[in-house]
């Protein structure tokens, strides 16, 4: 299945198998789950939560300001 | 995954193995702020304060908690003059405290000092260390100009432990020590306070998110290239292998610092011969980069 990405400095597209995991998007990326806080389809999510085709991820950097 | 009361878990928080739900996180949140804020006598109802804001999910968190309980609050922005970046924010400031009836000033640094921090970087300045003391002079200043009797600031766990062990590094005691719990009273500074200093960074922006706050995630151009970056780095690649980690620093770091305090205590400031601030030496830092960036000063008296 195929879900969105959008985070502050990237968007991109992830090809996941089918039953795949938030942390999956993580791990399909090279990011570390400490760093972002996601959101999907509007929802905050955590890493155990199962995705659907066309999920939109939002990931929340949690570095920002000065 | 679920929440012990059973509804969907929004935030897993790894340093006390917990899942919790939007409700649980925002009780658990706003009761560990309060406890900081009692815990360490930070504010009074009849406190008058002077919320620094930046428009990042730290500020109006602190802003949106001290609001939502009733505090009587006024927002700071300061505008450092950084293209590309102050603007995203300011518009996030003026968004919230429009939506929430809440009073805002925001003064920009080529106003107050002749200089905004770009134009410092040009001049060969280290654009943190300018940052940092026309910040703290202006949130002073202000402050005091202005018959607030506190600042608040949106500091947050990470940035506590971060700030530390910098002082730590640089060998830097009585800076470590002004980093204790609490605050001091010292003639010519209004108390500044921390509320959600034992909040981590991450529960930060879910705290922000929750309450649909209009926060700006844009991360400063300058902020990777310091120290501190260094620091928040190695700090992080310890909390991922060791939960907890930032919470026991802090911890034991606030038991030193206390201690510290004490050592450091009683030595009075003086005046600055420039501006009439307070200062450790005979000028204060912001009237030395004043005058360093060009901005002509007169002599006291």
């Amino acid at each position: 299945m195929r879900v969105s990405v959008e985070s502050r400095d990237f968007s991109t597209t992830v090809n996941l198998p089918n039953g795949a995991k938030l942390a999956d998007v993580y791990r399909s990326l090279n990011l570390k789950e400490e760093t972002y806080l996601a959101s999907v389809d509007g929802t905050l999510m955590t890493g155990d939560d199962p995705l659907a085709e066309g999920s939109k991820v939002k990931l929340l950097p949690v570095v920002s300001g000065g | 995954m679920e929440c012990e009361c059973g509804r969907k878990a929004v935030i897993e928080t790894r340093y006390n193995r917990k899942k919790l739900c939007d409700r649980c996180f925002v009780e658990m949140y706003e009761k560990r702020v309060w406890r900081t804020i009692r815990y360490n006598s930070l504010l009074e109802k009849s406190d008058r304060i002077l919320v620094g804001v930046s428009g990042g999910k730290d500020s109006l968190a602190v802003l949106h908690f001290l609001a939502q309980n009733h505090f009587d609050v006024t927002a700071i922005t300061l505008d450092e003059g950084i293209a590309g970046y102050r603007e995203k924010t300011l518009d996030a400031v003026e968004d919230y405290c429009q939506q929430n009836s809440i009073p805002l000033i925001v003064v920009p640094f080529k106003e107050a000092y002749g200089s905004t921090v770009d134009e410092a970087v040009r001049k060969g300045e280290h654009p943190c260390s300018v940052c940092g003391v026309f910040r703290r002079d202006l949130l002073n200043s202000k402050a005091s100009e202005l018959g607030f009797t506190k600042v608040a600031t949106g500091h947050n766990l990470d940035d506590e432990v971060q700030a530390m062990l910098m002082n730590l590094l640089r060998s830097e005691l009585p800076r470590l020590a002004r980093c204790a719990p609490g605050f001091e009273e010292v003639d010519g500074f209004v108390p500044r306070v921390k509320p959600l200093r034992e909040c981590p960074e991450r529960e930060n922006i879910a705290y922000a998110f929750l309450n649909k706050l209009p926060y700006s995630d844009a991360e400063c151009p300058y902020s990777k290239s310091g120290f501190r970056a260094a620091v928040r780095d190695a700090l992080n690649g310890i909390e991922e292998k060791h939960p907890g980690s930032k919470q026991a620093l802090l911890k034991n770091f606030d038991e030193l610092t206390t201690i510290l305090r004490k050592e450091y205590a009683g030595k009075p400031f003086r005046t600055c011969a420039r501006c009439g601030g307070p200062c450790a030496g005979d000028t204060c830092k912001a009237c030395e980069f004043r005058e360093k960036l060009g901005e002509p000063i007169s002599l006291l008296g």
